[in-house]
């Protein structure tokens, strides 16, 4: 039983993911011997995240405000869509919760009897986070959850590159080993199929106990070396470009991502302090580049903004995230078009879960199973996640589009719909991301009312239920108004 | 939206659901509940699980005044006698072992130092196990960060009491009880909804929903729908029981904060304190003793005096294939029996009811309600059953057949890998949907005698120096808060006299 414990491990991959790997063993284990091998091949990129992150950084010992300085970091509250249903269509998914406190019942079923009742309102606003996002207002939230400030959640947009340095500078100066040479062989233990070492370009042979795939999706180890291939998931989310510019902003400053939707994909724009990244998410038998470059720069004039750059995406994840002493994170272990939340979340999320599963050398088969099937739950729900927002669109008109249709979803998120729109319950799986409240924002964002509320609001006096409703909008609305805009908030109390 | 509910059957299982429909549903709803006085109800589950604090809080119960009608204890967890082998002895309390260190869950840094001289047993590290050992309990506010008050409890009352507590509660909300007895059930012969039943009397009683409540029999969702049975008695070979009520020696008697659970020969004895005796039985398989012995097992092994005739239950561990079919929702003993070792029947009713209540139909039974309901509960009730096995397979004892059979025999492979992890390094494959905390299974398994192999690396971060000062304190701390609490004894009498202030959660 006594194995020896893990004293050398190699990162295959030096971008974001595999910094951000490193980085957190490094804090949890710095006994570990650590190796990073590759260049960075990471295009620029702005992340935006979710609150779970303040708990990574709680991990890591990383001081927000001096992490937001080094990376141009803004404060986000919400994701706005923008001409997704349809043109003229938006709503706000706020990451904080909607309405107060009820008994029993989630608040949207509230929602629900008022705008069956004729109420036109929409549901953001009903949320703090969301309409301090809709008027570009931004405070921290407070704990007493006496005060409406409590009802606040937020996250942070970060730029990719600064923050791999920030990583790079706090976590892992002088503790571990970096060689910028591409992998050209993976040796593999002719007896326990484990991986023994990687061969670099220089001819080179380093071994390690554990070996980490942060390739990206050459997935050098995980696919190349032990052939793991993908779960192809394009067929219901079938983007597979992205082409992005950095926009020079010095106005206001949004604090939310925005979504909007195209014809034939969508655009997403991330604040950061000083620019705004914006993505144009495509499929390429669709759309020429060309045709994405003029979408992208439609309205930005030449001196604003950078050369576009392009970069593919998959849909899909490994059948196998970890095996035996090799673990894929990032691309090399899944991805998909993220609208709200980028791939690196679900990287910090799942380095954190090994962590907490941290093997020995012998790499226990059940550890590695626990693993794989709590990584894939977890992928798959949020992969349902994004799909669902594609249920309610009804532009698009392509003939990838037709086939889409076609397809069958999977049917944990064909339960979770039918469940939904009967009376506004959530089928809710294990390890989900999103909880139940913002899972039901989404559905109404997207116009997918239930037919039903809970009945207990039957015995609700009407009258009294308008009246709550009003009150807190207007609630909300002055709260907001006595919040400092974004961008005066970020220059006093951050930068 | 559905007006008419007839809940077929009284007893715990029928007036707990009475009772949250009749505070969940608009008044316009029309509830009627049918109870035979000719019908004795089974009332074992007598312990409780802290869940039942919340069912208590959302019907607004004051908790003192239910104390009083129920003749209810205080529970801190159960205590395991002879499982792991003859002589052991151990608590499931409803607490923790010691605060994590640097987001390192305790055991792991115990387990590195349980060598240690300094080091004292897991136990020592866990505030309601103390106050259990000497009897303690005082009434706290759960509060994660102070250890005194860091821990749930449960109750142990008269259940028969409770279902009449409720009774009481549920007409005054409007619920209708009529005294019946069913004789037959009418369906739809398109549908095979169930369409009506009929009394004894000739009454004939018409829903839209019925919800089977009847027990044992499972009138309606096994006798008139007939969807099957999932029998899991090759895991869970128990299937009787003889059940009786003793007396305490005098007032003074202390009142133990928990049920106990002292393994015998082929299953295993209860002792639940209630504030004017105590519930005592004997759990066992008829294949590995008889209905006689068991008997005499039983009397040779009650503390006090019996004060009624022993009972004999019969059952056989499982569930059905659907709780909810058509129009029909089984809940309590027509959905199933895991037997009583870790109190988790009246925590199942509990769940029912309030999965129902959040999924509640609308008149056309749309599919994805009912398939989302017996989903979860399949759930519930598997995640429970292998908890139950765990206590069963994880031994060492070698003295009987049925010893013998349980530590050999295969378990489902969601347990197998549970317990594998534990194995390797003191994990634990925790899911949301656990009816019981990360702890519990902890408390079990050290308790039963399992020893993982080796610890969480990152405990070798911290200097063994300050782990040492760490786990002494703790310790102290533990000592300390478990010796200033009131004896249960006392607390029972200040608090059901009214002298403390009732945790009432009204809304």
């Amino acid at each position: 039983m006594n194995n020896k414990e893990i004293n050398s491990i190699i990162i295959v991959g030096g971008g974001i993911t595999g910094v951000t790997v490193a980085s957190a063993i490094a804090k949890s284990l710095p006994q570990i011997k650590i190796t990073l091998i590759g260049k960075d091949n990471d295009k620029s990129e702005a992340l935006s995240m979710l609150p779970q992150i303040h708990e990574f950084h709680r991990q890591l010992g990383i001081d927000e405000k001096a992490l937001m300085r080094a990376t141009q970091a803004t404060f986000k509250l919400a994701t706005i869509y923008q001409d997704w249903n349809n043109l003229g269509h938006r709503y706000t998914q706020p990451l904080g919760p909607h309405g107060a406190a009820t008994e029993f019942v989630g608040f949207h079923h509230f929602a629900t009897k008022m705008h069956q009742l004729g109420d036109k309102t929409a549901y953001g606003e009903y949320a703090l986070s969301a309409v301090a996002a809709e008027n570009n207002k931004f405070a921290h939230p407070l704990n007493d959850p006496s005060s409406i400030f409590s009802t606040m959640a937020y996250s942070l947009h970060i730029d990719a590159t600064l923050y791999k340095q920030y990583l790079g500078n706090h976590l892992l100066q002088g503790n571990i080993n970096f060689y910028t040479e591409n992998v050209i062989d993976v040796c593999l233990d002719e007896n326990n199929g484990f991986i023994k070492s990687v061969t670099l370009e220089n001819g080179k042979n380093l071994k390690a106990d554990l070996f980490i795939d942060c390739s990206g999706k050459d997935a050098t180890l995980i696919e190349k070396a032990l052939g793991f291939s993908l779960e192809d998931w394009s067929c219901w989310l079938p983007a597979n470009r992205v082409l992005s510019v950095s926009i020079n902003s010095k106005g206001e400053v949004m604090p939310y991502t925005q979504v909007s939707g195209k014809t034939n994909g969508w655009l997403r724009q991330v604040p950061l302090l000083n620019t705004v990244e914006r993505e144009f998410v495509f499929n390429n038998e669709e759309v020429s580049i060309p045709e994405a470059t003029e979408i992208i720069t439609t309205g930005l004039s030449q001196t604003t903004f950078s050369e576009p750059s392009l970069r593919e995406i998959y849909s899909g994840q490994r059948k196998q995230h970890w095996h035996k002493n090799c673990i894929a994170f990032g691309s090399a272990a899944g991805e998909f078009e993220s609208l709200e939340v980028s791939n690196l979340q679900l990287t910090q999320k799942a380095v954190q879960r090994f962590i907490n599963l941290f093997p020995d050398q012998s790499c226990n088969q059940t550890l590695v199973n626990e693993y794989n099937r709590l990584t894939k739950l977890e992928l798959d729900n949020i992969r349902d996640n994004t799909i669902l927002h594609y249920l309610s669109v009804t532009k698009k008109d392509s003939t990838i589009w037709n086939q889409w249709r076609q397809h069958p979803l999977p049917e944990s998120l064909k339960h979770k719909v039918s469940l939904f729109n009967i009376h506004g319950q959530i089928a809710s799986y294990e390890h989900e991301t999103f909880y139940d409240g913002y899972q039901a924002s989404t559905f109404i964002g997207l116009n997918m009312w239930p037919d039903k509320y809970d009945p207990f609001l039957d015995s609700f006096d009407i009258e009294n239920l308008k009246q709550r409703f009003n009150y807190l909008r207007a609630a909300i609305r002055d709260t907001v108004t006595k919040m400092p805009s974004h961008r005066h908030y970020l220059e006093n109390f951050v930068y | 939206m559905i007006k008419n509910i007839v809940i077929v059957g009284g007893g715990t299982a029928g007036w707990m659901t009475a009772a949250a429909l009749s505070r969940h549903l608009p008044e316009q709803c029309n509830v009627r509940l049918i109870e035979s006085d000719q019908i004795a109800t089974v009332g074992v589950g007598e312990a409780t699980i802290p869940v039942i604090r919340t069912f208590n809080a959302g019907l607004g119960i004051d908790e003192q005044e239910f104390m009083r009608e129920t003749n209810a204890t205080f529970k801190l967890g159960i205590r395991f006698q002879n499982w792991g082998e003859i002589g052991e002895d151990y608590y499931h309390a409803f607490g923790y072992y010691g605060f994590p260190i640097n987001d390192v869950s305790f055991h792991h840094y115990w387990m590195k130092m349980q060598k240690h001289p300094d080091t004292a047993p897991i136990h020592e590290y866990n505030m309601p196990y103390m106050a259990s050992v000497y009897d303690k309990f005082e009434h706290k506010q759960f509060n994660n960060d102070s250890i005194d008050s860091r821990y749930f409890y449960a109750f142990q009352f008269d259940a028969t009491l409770y279902a009449q507590y409720l009774r009481k509660w549920s007409e005054a909300k409007g619920v209708t009880r009529i005294e019946g007895k069913v004789t037959q059930v009418s369906q739809n012969n398109d549908t095979g909804f169930i369409e009506s039943v009929t009394l004894e009397s000739g009454e004939c009683i018409e829903g839209e929903l019925f919800i089977d409540c009847s027990g044992f029999r499972a009138l309606l969702i096994e006798q008139t729908l007939k969807v099957g049975y999932k029998d899991w008695s090759h895991w869970l070979p128990v299937n009787r029981a003889w059940a009786v009520s003793t007396s305490y020696e005098n007032n003074n008697t202390p009142i133990p904060p928990y049920t106990r659970a002292r393994a015998l020969t082929a299953g295993w004895q209860w002792r639940i304190p209630l504030q004017n005796r105590t519930g005592d039985g004997n759990v066992f398989c008829e294949e590995f003793l008889s209905e006689d012995k068991a008997l005499d097992q039983l009397l040779e092994n009650i503390e006090g005096k019996p004060i009624n005739e022993p009972r004999l239950l019969k059952f056989n561990t499982g569930k059905r294939k659907k709780l909810w079919d058509k129009n029909c929702v089984a809940i309590g003993l027509s959905a199933g029996f895991l037997e009583p070792l870790e109190s988790t029947s009246i925590a199942l009713i509990q769940g029912a009811i309030l999965l129902f209540i959040k999924n509640f139909p609308n008149k056309d039974f749309a599919p994805a309600t009912e398939n989302e309901f017996n989903r979860r509960m399949d759930i519930k009730y598997e995640e429970s059953r292998n908890f139950l096995i765990l206590h069963y397979h994880m031994t060492r004892r070698n003295d009987s057949e049925f010893w013998d059979y349980c530590r050999t025999m295969k378990i489902p492979e969601e347990l197998q890998h549970r317990i594998n992890i534990f194995r390797h390094r003191g994990h634990i494959a925790h899911k949301d949907s656990d009816l019981f905390i990360e702890h519990s299974w902890l408390e079990v398994l050290f308790g039963q005698g399992e020893k993982p192999g080796s610890y969480d690396p990152r405990v070798d971060t911290v200097e063994p120096q300050e782990v040492r000062r760490l786990l002494a304190e703790m310790k102290t701390d533990v000592a300390r808060a478990a010796k200033a609490m009131p004896t249960h004894n006392e607390t029972l009498a200040r608090y059901c006299a009214g002298d403390l202030i009732s945790n009432r959660i009204s809304k």
